[in-house]
């Protein structure tokens, strides 16, 4: 090997080696700590008391056992919903607009509690809906214990579980149309095509619908259930401090059910047939107009279900005065106003921790990417696979995590506890976007391909001309889509924020919204702030349809980056 | 441009095992529009490469114009290159394109436009010149990217299969306007290629590689008349590969024996070593009569029957069983005549000195051409 060979080997250590180290700073040994504090006693031995404590106490052998009844009653609860209309679909051809199939990965940027608190709004005892059908029942959420979070998170991710699905089985539903024409019977394409070729999507969609269930902090509290892990583990740090091995044990159970979900899952999602790009070639059928409206109306009911179910929130940030009677007495934008005046902080709050976060999503994103590109080839789906299980450590988990391995940690120049700054959020934040990352990441190094940077250099350019000239704006696309990714994932990430955010004036949005709902005066300006937050995402998610239409055609890899661990190519 | 002579001298290069390139030494003279063809995965790109600088050779030099270049660097070869898939930049226009780098390299005695402008001009896609490449057509990118690798001024242009996306008429119309423009610059030109007809058409040169290793270089009716060994012969067209044993009988005279087609008998000044031995022929080097037909005393006769028949439209090309070995043959299709049915006994004659005889390859050769 010559001199220049080792010296640009020599160069290719150095990023591997911060990631090296922010991975074992900021993931393994926090984890590895906890995991040695939930099965230790205070001489640091491995002893089986607080699995005693845990296993003597019914309630949180309760909660264990409800956590994962919940999460996995959300994910069959989405399925058994999206399964029929992803048939319809399906079966009518009707490949939903780019701009729904966005909105369909809208439950991963927007937290599952502002849904819970507009259905309250809606259908409580003072609610819109609730006021007029209170002849038929108490419908309020908040009554409905355990089956109400269920249905909530199975309303919240349902068009994720849709769009996976869809988006799996798109690919061949031409192709069905002609063997159905052919004399197949579409029960038998629906059980030999359909469900095989979807269910990968599925899996994957109910995965992180089981995942994202089982880690929700602020949907319990929103709703008054306190008998789930989550909230255990959230109320044993508040009340007994971080170093609480009982909390330890518990995010570990999180972290291993999620692990055994994950891997389950994963299974069914690797062994998949998974075909990224709408058939090519041959003659499109048309489709039959009573099939379009049919399916039309599909995706008009979900729209409308949607608005419906949100409406709480909306007329809630609408509301003038609104006590007892089916709509508000009278309608204002003070909430708008109050909402953007008074939490300017938590928008302040929210653009550095999740735009602190994003970036080192990107800058490590893009180092893992490279690394597993460059890496042999019978590493290189293991490597995948070991960060997109990223996925499987849950918020609550990972912060208990760093609140016991940041502990007594002083943070130079400043000389304050570690802890008791923001800090460590825009860490946790970023390792939990970190799968995602990493995909959006190795797209953005596919839109440059080897030539595109050698053409440049052999053009005599100097280094910096190629790289803000060539590198930069080839790669800006897919980093800006890998930022957008990170910074929505961390800006709804409440289950690490409630336990790592050191004071209300370090709030982000998500925590204040959460706060401002737990008021019955504040609900105006929660709801306001929802609303704005939404808006901002669908704001984005428009942008990103325009840039598509624009020529950009970054739909299939947005599809790709939303499905961590599968073939990027 | 500047014109000048490139020697590469035992060049070896390996991404591990097994090595891409082996034992590499050619040189190129000034001015000379140089091929490097050879099947797919046969290294010719990765030479390319190693030429360019865009990778280090493990072993062996590379001179130009009797300087030795490993140790320069990429920036500072004055190399341009038009890569297969153009590799233009979509977010940049065509003259962006074309002008990035140039006012970074050399003392521009006129200013970047006018440079940029007049092989527009040259190229024949001065109206492209505000377009991004996306809106271009194939033919239009081709230009831009060889305008790109010339704006420079490069002492050396290298074109790595530059007509493999374009469709079969644009081809012939831009391998036949590059081979005017280098001729008019000057400029010595390298053009890897998997298509033997861009290679025979254009080039001054060629070399065939196979293996990661040359096997023959010279001028294209050389390489294609007298193929050195069975690996270009076969790469250059040859089909028919007939085995048996070679026996010199006379001081000009040669045996060649095979169990289905007997024993021939011709004249051959340069004779090859006696022993196993392959006859070669070319398809359209053989011809079909009916078996009740004339022998002309000019051709050997063989004996055998259609297998299939396949209507390629100048040609037909049909497959004949003669005993054990089939031969494939292509006869001109004249105006109205239906192709033999297949079944149909028939004479194939061939004039020997059209054939070339390799000795026959040994498993250890075989087995050294694989590492």
């Amino acid at each position: 090997m010559n001199q220049r060979h080792r010296q640009t080997a020599g160069k290719a250590w150095i990023p591997l080696a911060f990631l090296a180290a922010y991975l074992l700073a900021f993931f393994v040994l926090p984890v590895g700590k906890m995991l040695i504090a939930g099965f230790a006693n205070e001489e640091h031995q491995l002893a089986s008391g607080s699995i005693a404590i845990f296993l003597d106490n019914p309630l949180y052998i309760e909660s264990l056992l409800n956590s994962v009844m919940v999460a996995l009653g959300a994910s069959v609860l989405a399925a058994l919903a999206a399964v029929p209309i992803a048939v319809t679909l399906w079966r009518f051809r009707l490949q939903p607009p780019l701009i729904l199939e966005l909105f369909g990965f809208l439950p991963l940027f927007v937290p599952p509690f502002m849904l819970s608190l507009s259905l309250q709004s809606l259908l409580g005892r003072g609610g819109a809906l609730g006021m007029v059908l209170q002849t038929v029942g108490d419908l309020d959420p908040a009554l409905w214990g355990l089956p109400g979070m269920m249905v909530i998170e199975a309303i919240h991710y349902f068009p994720l579980v849709l769009v996976t699905l869809v988006l799996n089985t798109a690919s061949f539903a031409q192709q069905a149309h002609e063997a159905a024409r052919l004399g197949n019977s579409w029960s038998r394409l629906i059980t030999r095509v359909f469900l095989p070729l979807g269910f990968p999507g599925l899996a994957f969609g109910m995965a992180i619908t089981f995942l994202k269930t089982l880690d929700d902090l602020a949907t319990p509290l929103s709703l008054g259930i306190t008998n789930l892990i989550a909230p255990q583990a959230f109320f044993r740090v508040s009340t007994y401090g971080s170093q609480d091995p009982l909390s330890s044990l518990m995010a570990v159970a999180m972290i291993a059910i999620s692990i055994v979900v994950w891997i389950v899952s994963s299974g069914f999602v690797r062994h998949g047939a998974i075909d990224w790009n709408p058939a090519s070639g041959g003659r499109t059928l048309a489709i039959q107009p009573a099939h379009r409206r049919i399916g039309m109306l599909c995706l008009a009911g979900i729209s409308a279900f949607y608005i419906t179910c949100y409406s709480g929130m909306i007329l809630n940030s609408l509301a003038g005065i609104w006590s007892h009677t089916p709509l508000p007495e009278s309608y204002v934008l003070s909430h708008y106003a109050s909402a953007l005046e008074s939490e300017t902080g938590s928008f302040i709050n929210t653009l550095v921790y999740c735009g602190l976060a994003a970036i080192l999503d990107v800058v490590i994103g893009l180092a893992m990417a490279r690394a597993i590109e460059h890496s042999p080839p019978r590493w290189n789906k293991a490597l995948s696979w070991g960060a997109a299980a990223l996925l499987s450590v849950p918020g609550v988990a990972l912060a208990i995590a760093y609140l016991q391995f940041f502990q007594g940690t002083q943070l130079p120049l400043l000389g304050q506890p570690l802890d008791a700054t923001w800090f460590l959020l825009p860490m946790a934040f970023s390792v939990r976007g970190l799968p995602f990352a990493m995909r959006a990441c190795a797209f953005a190094l596919q839109s440059l391909p080897a030539p595109y940077v050698e053409a440049a250099s052999l053009s005599g350019a100097s280094r910096l001309s190629i790289g803000l000239r060539v590198i930069l704006p080839m790669m800006a696309f897919g980093l800006t889509v890998a930022f957008l990714i990170c910074f929505g994932i961390a800006a709804v990430d409440l289950s690490s924020a409630m336990l790592l955010v050191p004071s209300e004036t370090d709030a982000p949005v998500s925590y204040s919204i959460y706060l401002h709902m737990q008021t019955s005066t504040g609900r105006g300006t929660g709801s306001a702030l929802a609303i704005l937050t939404i808006g901002f995402v669908a704001l984005a998610m428009s942008a990103f349809v325009l840039a598509a239409r624009r020529g950009w055609n970054p739909a299939s890899s947005f599809r790709r980056i939303m499905f961590p661990g599968t073939p990027t190519r | 441009m500047n014109n000048v002579r490139i020697e590469a001298d035992n060049i070896a290069f390996s991404y591990g095992e097994p090595r891409v390139l082996r034992n590499i030494s050619l040189s190129i003279e000034a001015g000379e529009l140089f091929a490097v063809v050879g099947p797919s995965g046969s290294g010719k790109t990765t030479l390319l490469r190693v030429l360019a600088g865009l990778e280090q050779p493990s072993t062996g030099n590379i001179r130009i114009n009797g300087i030795d270049v490993n140790a320069i660097p990429l920036a500072q070869r004055n190399v341009g290159m038009v890569f297969q898939n153009f590799a233009l930049w979509p977010h940049m226009t065509v003259f962006e394109n074309i002008a990035f780098g140039v006012s970074k390299r050399m003392p521009v005695d006129e200013s970047i436009d006018v440079r940029v402008e007049r092989l527009l001009a040259i190229l024949d896609i001065a109206e492209t010149r505000n377009v991004r490449p996306v809106h271009l057509s194939a033919g239009q990118q081709q230009r831009v990217a060889l305008a790109r690798a010339l704006v420079t001024e490069p002492r050396l242009l290298l074109l790595d299969d530059p007509f493999s996306n374009l469709e079969h008429g644009l081809r012939v119309q831009m391998r036949h306007d590059l081979r005017i423009l280098q001729r008019k610059l000057g400029i010595t030109t390298i053009l890897v290629t998997h298509d033997l007809e861009d290679a025979l058409c254009i080039a001054d040169r060629l070399a065939v590689v196979v293996h990661g290793s040359i096997r023959q270089i010279g001028n294209p009716t050389a390489i294609y008349d007298f193929p050195n060994s069975i690996e270009v012969a076969r790469f250059v067209g040859v089909e028919n590969f007939i085995p048996g044993t070679l026996k010199h009988i006379e001081s000009q005279l040669i045996e060649f024996f095979s169990p289905d087609i007997g024993a021939l008998r011709w004249p051959m000044r340069d004779r090859p070593p006696e022993g196993s031995s392959v006859l070669s022929i070319r398809p359209h080097a053989l011809h079909i009569c009916p078996i009740d037909s004339f022998r002309d005393g000019r051709y050997s006769w063989i004996e055998g029957g259609i297998v299939t028949s396949e209507f390629l439209g100048e040609v037909v090309r049909y497959q004949v069983a003669i005993g054990n070995t089939c031969l494939s043959v292509k006869q001109p299709h004249l105006l109205g005549s239906p192709a033999t049915p297949t079944g149909t006994p028939v004479l194939v004659g061939f004039d020997p000195s059209r054939t070339r005889i390799f000795p026959a390859a040994r498993d250890d050769d075989a087995a050294s051409a694989r590492d």
